[in-house]
């Protein structure tokens, strides 16, 4: 049984028509199941639970990336898929694996082709996409090696998808996790001084599985997935094929 | 900062690892693949791999790797399974052991020079000096 959770901003005005759609979707294609809306008395844990006792094989996030990635951090442990249903603004999940609109995560869903993928651990919490700090003073600390940030550096990231511009390779099925500095822009009488005449320093990029992040200064929030932050010191670790996902496309 | 679209070059193909020109690691790193050097290593450093220091590259460690082109300074013993290439740009001070070696003009190395190959080692314990 597919088990749809309407996340609570999705119960605006604005949203009626689009839902309304999206139920016709869902029956047109013979993947329409039981509807959860989530409201003031009802948190997602409590749907969730009662969703798994009442049967459910799928669980749909309807909603955007917050809504994802709070049901990512409820089912993680129940071994049961996750479709993903984007509404709203801030999307960037749905879209990186390959969903961009409500009418192709209905056609992706009903084709059910699911995955196994990595996901990534930071102390207690799970992300399906990124740690990222634009603080040039933290610490990545490995088993046998430190990786510190020099005076030039601007950011950093742990990429299990590559959702940043950078030109790098994160490939979520690998078991490991991609961290990555990036280096301050070149001012153009900076560049006048250098050989060649490139805008940008190379990126730096580590392929990783375990790692604590330290702050070099004081401890400050760092952003998960781009919707929410946890501060550091933190333990980072990557889980092999944790999560079954239906996506659209190979990531 | 991240999501700014830019150009970073990094595409290499089979590259693994990449110690772009700003960080520094410190610490015995190890890695099964291809390795970059643009920045600092301090330690030691050892990969199953190609590395490739660049110019402007610092490594104060002893390296370990199965093929290597060395282009900045390194400071520590080199042991290379295959050929190591050193470019015109290198400061190398330490000793060196491969099984062959090419070295370009204006390349300075300070160090001991040993070789092996499958029939038997050759050795050449003398102090290159400057090859320039």
């Amino acid at each position: 049984m597919y088990c749809y959770i309407y996340d609570i901003f999705t119960n605006q005005k604005k949203y009626e028509k689009q839902l309304s759609k999206l139920g016709f979707l869902l029956a047109d294609l013979g993947i329409a199941g039981k509807v959860y809306r989530l409201n003031v008395l009802k948190n997602l844990e409590m749907v969730i639970e009662e969703a798994i006792a009442e049967g459910a094989k799928t669980i749909v996030a309807v909603g955007n990336d917050q809504t994802v990635s709070k049901v990512v951090n409820l089912i993680m442990e129940k071994n049961l898929p996750l479709g993903i249903i984007p509404l709203g603004d801030n999307c960037l999940l749905a879209n990186s694996f390959g969903i961009k609109t409500m009418e192709e995560a209905v056609k992706i869903l009903a084709a059910r082709k699911v995955e196994w993928l990595d996901v990534g651990k930071i102390d207690d919490q799970y992300f399906l996409l990124a740690i990222e700090s634009n603080d040039s003073n933290i610490i990545f600390c490995l088993d046998d090696y430190n990786i510190n940030p020099r005076k030039n550096n601007e950011a950093v990231g742990i990429y299990n998808i590559n959702i940043s511009n950078y030109d790098f390779t994160s490939n979520p099925r690998d078991g490991r996790l991609e961290a990555v500095f990036a280096p301050k822009q070149l001012s153009w009488w900076q560049r006048l001084g250098k050989k060649e005449n490139k805008q940008t320093e190379r990126i730096s990029v580590f392929p990783i599985k375990e790692l604590t992040l330290n702050h070099q200064k004081k401890p400050i929030a760092i952003n998960v997935d781009r919707q929410r932050t946890i501060k550091t010191p933190a333990k980072v670790e990557v889980l092999k094929g944790k999560l079954k996902v239906i996506t659209g496309k190979n990531i | 900062m991240f999501g700014k679209n830019q150009n970073m070059e990094t595409g290499d193909s089979g590259v693994d690892t990449i110690v772009g020109p700003s960080v520094s690691v410190e610490g015995n790193f190890k890695g099964d693949g291809n390795i970059i050097i643009e920045g600092e290593v301090r330690g030691s450093l050892k990969t199953k791999g190609y590395l490739k220091a660049s110019e402007g590259s610092v490594i104060v460690a002893n390296v370990v790797a199965a093929d290597a082109e060395i282009a900045g300074q390194l400071s520590g013993n080199i042991k290379v399974k295959n050929t190591l290439d050193v470019k015109a740009t290198a400061v190398i001070q330490g000793d060196i052991e491969a099984a062959v070696i090419n070295v370009a003009g204006g390349a300075i190395i300070n160090g001991n020079l040993k070789m092996k190959s499958e029939t038997g080692e050759k050795s050449n314990n003398q102090e290159e000096g400057e090859n320039k």
